[in-house]
This record gives C-alpha cells, sequence and structure tokens, in this order.
C-alpha cells in the first residue's frame, strides 16, 4: 500500500504513532504502471501463414479431387480432341504436299537449283 | 492439435510387427510423414518399400491425399511409386516443422482444415488416381499433336508467302 493511499483511507487516531513509517512509504508502487496501449505481444504470422496456404492447398485439392475429377470423368472429351487434331495434322501435310509439288513451287525450284549445281555442266 | 508438419517414422527393422504398428488408416490424414529407413540394409529397405506400397494400394489410401508420404532411404526413386528421397534437403520445404505453440486464432484454423482433411481421404482415391493418370496421358498426347500442327501451320505460312511475293 502506498502513502497517499494510506493517508486516504485510515482516520488520524489510527495513524498516530506510525507517523515515522508512513512518510518512508515510496510514492512508486511496488510493479511499475503498464505503458499506454497495454504491452504488445511478439508474434510473427508464420504459423497463421502457414496455415492459410494450407487450408488453400486443401480446399483446392478438395474441388480437384470432388468436383473436377469425376466431371472430367464422365464428360471425356480427350479422345475426341485427339481425334480433331489428327484430323487438322492430316489436312495440313495434304496441303503442304499440294503446295510443294507445283512446277512453281519454292521447294521444287530450291531443290532444282541445288541439284543443277551438281551435276549441271 | 498439432500443425501439419513432417512426422518422421524412424523403421527399426524389417519385421511385419513392426510395420504393422506404423501403418494404420489416418497415417496421413492430418500431417506428412517421412519413413526413414536409411540405416537399414538395401534388400531390407527394398522390401520394405514393397510392403508400404502395397499396403496403401490394397487397402485403397492414397500416398498423396491429404498430405504426402516420402521414404527415406538409399535406393533410386525408379524403383517406386512411392515418392523415395536419399536425404531430408530433398523434402519439399512447406511442410518443415515450426517453432512456437499455437495460439487460439490458429487452432481454429486448423480444426477447420480438419473438415477439408477428412473429405479429401472419404473420395475414392483409386479412381481419382486412375482419372488423374488417364487425363495427363490424354493431354500429353494433345500437347505432341499441337506442337506438330504448328510446325506445319508455320512451313504453310511461309510458302505462302513466298508464293504471294514471287
Amino acid at each position: 500500500m502506498d502513502k497517499k493511499h494510506l493517508l486516504k483511507v485510515l482516520p488520524p487516531d489510527d495513524l498516530r504513532g506510525f507517523e515515522e513509517f508512513v512518510e518512508g512509504q515510496s510514492e512508486n508502487r511496488f510493479l511499475p504502471k503498464p505503458p499506454p496501449g497495454g504491452t504488445k505481444k511478439e508474434t510473427s504470422f508464420e504459423h497463421f501463414t502457414f496455415l492459410t496456404t494450407d487450408a488453400i492447398r486443401l480446399s483446392r485439392l478438395n474441388v480437384l479431387l470432388n468436383e473436377k475429377l469425376p466431371f472430367a470423368a464422365k464428360y471425356e472429351q480427350g479422345n475426341w480432341l485427339l481425334k480433331e487434331q489428327r484430323e487438322e495434322i492430316q489436312e495440313l501435310q495434304k496441303k503442304l504436299f499440294a503446295a510443294c509439288d507445283q512446277a512453281t513451287s519454292p521447294y521444287r525450284r530450291s531443290m532444282q537449283e541445288t541439284f543443277d549445281s551438281f551435276f549441271d555442266a | 492439435m498439432n500443425l501439419p508438419v513432417y512426422q518422421t517414422i524412424t523403421i527399426k527393422s524389417a519385421a511385419l510387427e513392426d510395420l504393422g504398428s506404423f501403418l494404420h488408416f489416418d497415417l496421413n490424414l492430418k500431417h506428412p510423414v517421412v519413413f526413414s529407413m536409411k540405416h537399414l540394409d538395401e534388400d531390407e529397405q527394398r522390401e520394405l518399400i514393397g510392403l508400404i506400397e502395397n499396403y496403401f494400394v490394397t487397402n485403397g489410401i492414397s500416398y498423396k491425399f491429404p498430405y504426402p508420404v516420402y521414404i527415406l532411404t538409399s535406393h533410386e526413386s525408379t524403383i517406386s511409386g512411392l515418392p523415395l528421397v536419399k536425404n531430408l534437403e530433398q523434402l519439399p520445404k512447406f511442410f518443415t516443422p515450426k517453432e512456437g505453440k499455437i495460439n487460439v486464432k490458429e487452432s481454429q484454423l486448423l480444426s477447420k482444415n480438419k473438415l477439408l482433411q477428412q473429405e479429401i481421404r472419404n473420395g475414392d482415391s483409386l479412381s481419382n488416381e486412375i482419372e488423374m493418370k488417364v487425363f495427363g496421358k490424354i493431354h500429353k498426347q494433345l500437347f505432341v499433336l499441337e506442337e506438330e500442327r504448328l510446325f506445319y501451320r508455320s512451313l504453310l505460312n511461309k510458302l505462302v508467302k513466298v508464293k504471294s511475293n514471287g
């Protein structure tokens, strides 16, 4: 109990004989007052960030395994896409051969120049 | 509740009883697991890897989800479907153990994750695994064909350009 509190609470008669003791009391409290705004805890958000990232990972996994994969299995379009792709490649090959097979095509001209340079007199 | 970080299990011998005490249905439900068996003979390691893989396949449990199972061994990773590592540095850093206790907010987040973990576990892991492999294989083929198509297309465009320029 500090000096101010003793003088305030106790009647003067009770304090008689204890004047020296009361005078000796320090104005300071035993424990220092906490700074305004409270003490700040040292918290790093390492665990929180880790758990949040893990939650995102788990929810994405959940969507993949329980929604996307069953849907992909039910409405499979991979084989159809492969077929389309092969057809388009065949079409392109035909066009390429047709373009190269003409007498005036750059390919034939280039080949002609190469052969002429080697075999022409 | 604990953080989902690596739980290392050191297998002392190749005895089935020892292995049986480690392997259970919820092994990788809440955290990733690392089986350490580098101190055993190479033959024993190979046998154990086979047994662990067999356990997961026969019980229809995924060793990839919700958390992965790794094996610390001196064998090459090609001998098994399970992910094998030669040292701890090869493990993904994401799940490395972290210091400190978790607070109330983090604990709440952890219990939310528990539901997701259970939901992932409840899925049909075997059919999902097959489906993923099929999907991956088809899309790899598609990628190769697309590369081929782009090559032909670029050739044709060049030819047309040369022809138009005379």
